[in-house]
């Protein structure tokens, strides 16, 4: 039985996103689009009837428009917003400003996706000669911070963002929820997928896999000891959570994505989305078709068949991603070498 | 010598007010003009190199706006912002929603005009009959007041006004602006109008005369015992502001016919 509410949200598309760059404690701006999914938040909250009583947003101004505009959307505006570093984005270090893609060209696909996607792996440290240092130590925002400047992070992996957010949830977010407020935090892509490791009991090994579609309300149930009494759900339009889903996957390789269905298999799982009872019969029925084309090998043929599979393998690639039945995909993936791998897609 | 300052601020149109209907409130949004005043306020102290570090606001929604724009335009949405029901505007009673061009026509320019600038004359109460009563009354912000919902004011002289916010200035805004602090109000016209009579000793009887332009910032410099050092200065084009003060004025009168 639930007793505890609290709303969850990634900040919509920011100004940097398109161009792929680690924005992190850059104090960019929420994009045209990035305004119309606060605002479709607000709108969404609204017609659902929720009436919130405190938002809790990070010092960076994509977070802080964020719940202004779901709260102008919601006719709310009057409810508290209260402003801590303690939620902002992890901090990328040396990465912040670059450019995902050339990251990747510079220092290999795999170097990036660790720092991005492991757990305890921290980025080398921003310094004085990096481009953004000034920009964000000489802003006064962070000497409001109840931690002085100098003991602000320079680098950050997953688990110290953890680290610094959770004595905030405990201190100052928990005790509102215990009053019976209605809590929503307008996060960060990594500062929410911090909290939730943490309501959630995700593993480090697997909160590898988890990504958050942006604007997108994610509505967590807790009984009176804090723990979840069923999977989070994400409220929406669940075609556009996948998009959405997919959307911020892509933005982590150049060219050509090779799509992970973990990450989607555990939203799956954990979470409420609706599709996924469609898969497995499409998956038999392409089981049975190959199947039943293995035997034709004449070496006349064998471009035949060799682009056969590619078109398979393209629609396929299509249906990975609403597969449910890991097995059925297990079975695939033997005959089909390129494009499907179970290698995590980095986020 | 100057120890302290405080920007105040009447935030910029609002829907109602081309209608010059009395607002009060009722939770009208800010005008597109509105909105700009707001900007343009935030805009003139960004370029005048001010750093503000908490915004004060009331709980209705123009208000806020203003907040919030003003904070945007000068790069600084993560300053604290505080909303309060006791900086809310005037309550003007059953007189809300009411035309005053209207209410000139049928109770005398002299009447309305006492209404709105005497500082002790209370309108005559909102009950349930009136059009706006529930959406005022129902609305969830009134419960989360410092004081029961019953005993939120029906009606307000500016003198009510004063009262109620009085305890807010001096028990919550005061000890910030002690911790040094830099403070702006992001009021009403009766509120701020209140405030600036508490703050600048305006005699009852002066108090009807003054008037405040809308999406104006008024710095009020104070020394050490909260007295003002200087007259209180309205930041800006000067031509502007004179037509600002007149645009509000005018609002009160009754609409000639040619």
């Amino acid at each position: 039985m639930s007793k505890y509410k609290v709303f969850v949200m990634r900040h919509g598309e920011g100004a940097w996103t398109k161009e792929n760059r680690f924005c992190s404690w850059v104090d960019q701006r929420l994009s045209e689009d990035g305004v119309k999914e606060a605002l479709a938040c607000g709108h969404l909250l609204k017609e659902a009837g929720y009436q919130l009583d405190v938002v809790f947003t990070s010092l960076l101004s994509r977070s802080i428009h964020t719940a202004w505009l779901l709260l102008e959307a919601m006719g709310q505006e009057w409810v508290p917003v209260v402003r801590t570093w303690r939620l902002n984005e992890r901090h990328y270090g040396a990465l912040i400003g670059l450019n995902r893609a050339e990251m990747a060209l510079n220092h290999g696909e795999e170097q990036v996706k660790q720092w991005r996607r492991s757990y305890d792996l921290t980025p080398p440290p921003i310094d004085e000669s990096h481009p953004y240092f000034l920009e964000i130590y000489n802003d006064r925002r962070y000497s409001t911070c109840d931690l002085s400047i100098e003991f602000l992070p320079k680098s950050e992996s997953l688990k110290d963002v953890l680290e610094r957010l959770q004595p905030y949830w405990d201190g100052t977010i928990v005790p509102e929820i215990k009053r019976g407020k209605l809590v929503l935090i307008s996060g960060h892509g990594n500062s929410c997928r911090a909290l939730l490791k943490h309501l959630e009991g995700i593993s480090d090994a697997d909160i590898v896999n988890v990504t958050l579609p942006t604007g997108t309300p994610i509505l967590i149930e807790l009984d009176e000891n804090f723990r979840p009494t069923k999977p989070m759900q994400l409220l929406g339009d669940q075609k556009a959570i996948q998009a959405a889903i997919r959307k911020v996957e892509d933005q982590d390789q150049p060219g050509c994505q090779t799509p992970s269905i973990r990450n989607i298999k555990t939203m799956w799982e954990k979470g409420n989305i609706v599709g996924a009872t469609e898969c497995p019969k499409a998956m038999n029925k392409f089981s049975s078709s190959w199947s039943s084309t293995s035997t034709f090998l004449p070496a006349g043929l064998f471009c035949s068949v060799f682009c056969f599979i590619l078109t398979v393998g393209q629609v396929l690639y299509g249906l990975k991603r609403s597969l449910h039945q890991r097995d059925a995909f297990n079975i695939f993936k033997k005959y089909i070498p390129v494009p499907f791998h179970s290698t995590p897609v980095s986020q | 010598m100057s120890k302290y300052k405080v920007f105040v601020m009447r935030h910029g149109e609002g829907a109602w007010t081309k209608e010059n209907r009395f607002c009060s409130w009722v939770d009208q949004r800010l005008s597109e003009d509105g909105v700009k005043e707001a900007l343009a306020c935030g805009h003139l102290l960004r370029e005048a190199g001010y750093h503000l570090d908490v915004v004060f606001t009331s709980l209705l929604s123009r208000s806020i706006h203003t907040a919030w724009l003003l904070l945007e335009a000068m790069g600084q949405e993560w300053v604290p912002v505080v909303k309060s029901w006791r900086l809310n505007e005037r309550h003007y009673g059953a007189l809300i929603g009411l035309n005053r061009a209207e209410m000139a026509l049928n109770h005398g320019e002299e009447q309305v005009k006492q209404w709105r600038r005497s500082y002790d004359l209370t309108p005559p109460p909102i009950d349930k009959s009136h059009p706006y009563f529930l959406e005022i009354y129902n609305d969830r912000r009134y419960s989360t007041c410092d004081i029961s919902k019953e005993d939120l004011p029906k009606s307000e002289s500016l003198k009510d006004v004063l009262e109620r916010l009085q305890p807010y200035w001096d028990g919550t805004i005061v000890p910030e602006i002690k911790q040094g602090k830099s403070v702006l109000i992001s009021g009403h016209g009766n509120s701020c109008r209140a405030l600036l009579k508490h703050l600048q000793g305006i005699s009852d009887a002066d108090i009807v005369n003054v008037t405040l332009p809308t999406g104006t910032p008024i710095l009020i410099e104070l020394d050490e015992n909260f007295r003002p050092t200087k007259p209180m200065q309205l930041l800006g084009d000067q031509d502007a502001i004179q037509a600002a003060i007149r645009k509000v004025e005018d609002q009160g009168k009754v609409k000639q016919t040619p």
